[in-house]
């Protein structure tokens, strides 16, 4: 295998890295299920099967909303730390203790949440969480508190990862193959960065966006709950809590697009090098990535119109670098490559499969006139949820399987790949209930539906019963390897 | 434009999707040398994204014309002869007319008087139409023209709170 | 100022409230020359520290805020307002009982001057999870309405309460602050990480419910004079908040201190 594949280096100097970054994708996929089973409730209750009271539903929309962003993508960068591990110098200590402070953040959401009430929603619209009557300021100051320790977790991980991949590199313009990208290819004097490494810096790059972009939302926030100012645009936060959101959410597909470039030449026995277009593509996605939020505004008609053209045409852009290098390459790595078949490839599989077709609807949906039909039905919530349970959850469960295999020596159970395919059809199925009834102009963030819209959710509830089943059986298959691959990553002398 | 020919779009595409996705899968059985793909693969890239980027730049002109702001809309439709004043509040909305004509442009003056609303305006058959932002500190202003008698509802459609899903009026249109 | 309603501090008169309490302040002196005394036990037997007098100074240092933290303002009010009483306690969990650790830490470095009952009580003790257990079971029993009535009510009780919190995070941070090759440190990174997060949601949980709180959890400070039961509420809400923020910057400084590179823990 060449050097580039392998997951431990000879002297197993990354070991340490390797247990932290799978503290991270298991945290991650763990806090995923309890989050899971907060949107198999909000389905239920929809459904009409469990009522729960309109207080509890938006308390666990709001907790499930910031829970899953926030769990999906520890889980991603838990993978994309590990990847460039072999071949880039990480700091084990900088790992933890972003993990700390990132989890702690997280612990803050869940607190102001469940136990101080607060449902604003994740976006935290200002000024909602102002204008809580079932929840104080309090709470809703808690729930800041959870957005900044995130940001900052994700911001300590972002700047160690750069700081890493320039070092590992000889500079940041090098870590982004720069000269190579610029001279069309054609200048090969520096040694260029592997796929994934060249990802790695974009994702820090675009996540210290995304985490400032989060600081400057928050402090007038706070400033306005403590009353040091007396209002705050409402615009204002909403292009700023959007381009820290939105943000944090669309970078979890990205980073773990970095992981098939990772990991999916193992399977398919083709490597994946670097090359002009996956340069291109990828330094394209820095700017790309941050412009397209602003399609989440198209009707708030007070946004200039310079911005909702640049929401429409930054939306339709970052497609073409994702589809024509990533997705394509992905599936010429696959056809005819006689590929090994697992669990992994899949979840690999199943995550190309959605990131298109949640794309496709995502692109529909982020052209204005449409929008004005499907804005805040469910068809929202059905595009996010394919690219997250069809693309980045796929991607990372994937991942995290392939670490697993590479480093335990025991077996995957015979049920996973059946388990992984249900998973494909659970998650196809619960998706396209989303685009149906919004296709119907079901309207998103309702704790109670109208008797004609509750069949759809129980035919989702099914589906998502599927899904549990098939993270069920995969976490029981994984866990159970979790201990055997964890040890595989100390030094045989024991030292850790 | 309807949300149905919107979903059938994304079926059909999705459709050609799976297709291609599936037959790649399904041939993945049969190994080939990479070397020998790498050509056909670059055609391919370069014919999509050429074909890609052509269709994006048609499309985005194309929706330039249909954009929902009040400017666009009144080039298309006509000055609005009637105004409307929407403003809402948890959780209730106050509309200054409720019953108006078909077939006119009527201007929709929405604002609100606490958080973030959304005035969304379902048909009698509970089809979303036309939608705008209720916006504390500012006033959003939708031109539509109701195409026919009948009633129809309005939902607050931007999460605003407990009373978020009850926060409904209705509109009853009838013909001049 | 601090609390709405009559119990509002006033922070000019509040300044001067110290409460000289002699016999606590005897005692401190107590355990102070205790610390001497070991100091001076441990190095008869050949154990010369080099860092004994940094040692030295955060024992001390401890100890002064556990002077402090009962007899200023601080504490002084703490029969009158929830939120100092929770100021007080902050000032004993997360800056006294880490300052007395890493006093005692280095007298403890090998340990083997011990005798053997108390060399295994203390590896017992210091088991990550029975550590973490032992603080979440003294802190939260103590915040139980009947204990904490007691507490206020009673001074041996209080001295006790406050001796319990003392002695609970005492044995939280040593796993922490001490060297994996000092009896009870913690030997891996990853173990840290766990420890601390669960650390640190025992005590989120236990703030956040008082701060959230529907209802006054202590009939006491409803009946100090001028308070209502509003003034009360929003006392008690503050010190949820005193212990919730500060808290949890607490446990961020204690994970970016105590998470180490491998070099140094050679």
């Amino acid at each position: 295998m060449p050097a580039s594949a392998r997951l431990m280096t000879p002297d197993g100097g990354n070991g340490e890295v390797l247990r932290a970054s799978l503290a991270y994708m298991v945290a991650g996929l763990l806090s995923v299920l309890l989050m899971g089973l907060l949107g198999l409730l909000m389905r239920v209750d929809q459904a009409g099967m469990l009522v729960i009271s309109p207080v509890w539903f938006y308390r666990v929309m709001t907790l499930h909303g910031s829970g899953m962003i926030a769990s999906v993508l520890l889980a991603a960068i838990g993978g994309i730390a590990a990847a460039v591990s072999s071949t880039t110098r990480l700091s084990a200590r900088a790992l933890w203790i972003a993990l700390v402070i990132y989890l702690m953040g997280n612990g803050f959401v869940v607190l102001a949440t469940l136990v101080g009430g607060f449902a604003g929603g994740w976006t935290v619209l200002y000024p909602l969480p102002e204008h809580g009557l079932i929840w104080s300021l309090g709470s809703a100051l808690a729930m800041y508190a959870g957005y900044l320790f995130v940001a900052l977790g994700l911001l300590l991980f972002c700047v160690h990862l750069l700081i890493a991949l320039a070092r590992s590199h000889g500079g940041l313009t090098k870590a982004l193959a720069w000269r190579y990208l610029f001279s069309f290819g054609r200048d090969t004097r520096d040694a260029l960065p592997r796929p994934v490494e060249l990802i790695a810096a974009v994702i820090a790059i675009d996540g210290i966006a995304a985490a400032t972009a989060g600081a400057i939302y928050l402090v007038p926030l706070f400033a306005q709950a403590t009353h040091l100012v007396t209002s705050v645009d409402a615009l204002f936060a909403k292009n700023f809590v959007l381009l820290f959101g939105h943000t944090m959410g669309n970078l979890s597909i990205y980073v773990t697009a970095g992981l098939v470039y990772a990991a999916l030449p193992a399977y398919t026995k083709r490597a994946w090098p670097m090359t002009w277009p996956v340069a291109a593509a990828w330094n394209l996605i820095i700017p790309l990535m941050l412009l397209n939020y602003s399609h989440h505004l198209y009707a708030d008609f007070a946004q200039p119109l310079t911005l909702q053209l640049l929401g429409e045409i930054g939306s339709y852009a970052v497609a073409l670098p994702s589809f024509i290098v990533t997705i394509i390459g992905a599936l010429a790595l696959m056809y005819r490559s006689g590929m090994r078949w697992g669990s992994a490839s899949i979840f690999f599989a199943l995550g190309l499969w959605g990131w298109v077709f949640g794309g496709m609807g995502a692109l529909l949906d982020s052209t204005i006139p449409v929008n004005q039909v499907m804005h805040n039905t469910l068809w929202v919530a059905a595009h996010f949820h394919t690219y997250f349970v069809l693309g980045a959850l796929a991607f990372a469960l994937a991942y995290l399987t392939y670490v697993v295999e590479m480093l335990s020596p025991l077996a995957a159970r015979r049920g996973s790949d059946a388990a992984a395919w249900l998973y494909g059809v659970g998650g196809a199925g619960f998706v396209l209930v989303f685009f149906i009834s919004g296709a119907n102009s079901i309207p998103r963030r309702f704790a109670v539906h109208l008797p004609q819209w509750q069949p759809y959710a129980r035919i989702a509830v099914a589906f998502v019963v599927l899904i549990a089943l098939s993270l069920a059986w995969i976490s029981w298959d994984l866990g159970t390897r979790m201990r055997s691959a964890w040890r595989a990553t100390q030094l045989p002398s024991g030292e850790s | 434009m309807s949300p149905h020919v919107v979903f059938v779009t994304l079926i059909v595409l999705g459709a050609v999707w799976t297709a291609c996705w599936a037959f790649v899968l399904v041939r993945s059985r049969y190994p080939l040398p990479f070397e020998q793909l790498e050509r056909s693969e670059t055609t391919i890239r370069l014919v999509l994204l050429g074909g890609l980027a052509i269709v994006s730049i048609v499309l985005f002109a194309v929706t330039i014309r249909w954009l929902p702001f009040p400017n666009t809309r009144i080039a298309r439709v006509g000055a609005p002869q009637i105004v409307v004043r929407a403003v809402g509040m948890q959780w209730s909305w106050e509309i200054s007319r409720r019953e108006l004509p078909a077939g006119i442009p009527i201007a929709f003056a929405v604002g609100s008087r606490d958080v973030n609303h959304d005035f969304a305006i379902y048909d009698p058959g509970g089809r979303l139409l036309a939608q705008v932002q209720a916006m504390p500190g500012y006033t959003n202003h939708l031109v539509y023209v109701f195409p026919r008698a009948g009633e129809y509802t309005v939902r607050c459609l931007e999460y605003c709170g407990l009373g978020h899903h009850t926060m409904s009026v209705r509109i009853i249109v009838s013909d001049r | 100022m601090i609390a709405d309603g009559g119990a509002a501090v006033e922070l000019h008169g509040f300044v001067w409230e110290w409460e000289w309490e002699l016999p606590l302040l005897i005692a401190l002196l107590a355990v102070e020359g205790g610390y001497f005394a070991v100091r001076a036990w441990s190095a008869r037997r050949g154990r010369e520290r080099d860092r004994s007098r940094s040692a030295l100074a955060y024992f001390t240092a401890g100890i002064l805020v556990v002077a402090f933290a009962v007899v200023s303002p601080i504490g002084a009010n703490d029969e009158r307002l929830l939120s100092m009483h929770m100021l007080e306690h902050d000032l004993l969990m997360w800056v006294a009982a880490p300052l007395m650790v890493l006093g005692v830490m280095p007298l403890l470095a090998k340990a083997d001057w011990m005798p053997a009952l108390a060399r295994r009580s203390v590896i017992l003790v210091t088991r990550p999870a029975t550590a973490v257990t032992i603080a979440t079971v003294f802190v939260w029993a103590w915040h139980a309405p009947s204990a904490y009535g007691l507490a206020l009510t009673n001074d041996a009780a209080h001295a006790v309460e406050h001796l319990c919190y003392l002695v609970a995070y005492f044995i939280y941070w040593w796993p922490l602050i001490a060297a994996p090759s000092v009896i009870g440190g913690l030997r891996s990174n990853a173990a840290r990480a766990g420890y601390l997060i669960a650390g640190s949601l025992q005590s989120g949980l236990l703030a956040a419910l008082l701060a959230f709180a529907d209802e006054p959890w202590y009939p006491h400070y409803l009946h100090v004079p001028g308070a209502t039961a509003a003034s009360a509420l929003a006392d008690q809400g503050l010190a949820g908040a005193l212990m919730l923020y500060p808290g949890a910057i607490v446990f961020l400084f204690a994970a970016v201190l105590t998470i180490r590179t491998r070099e140094r823990e050679r």
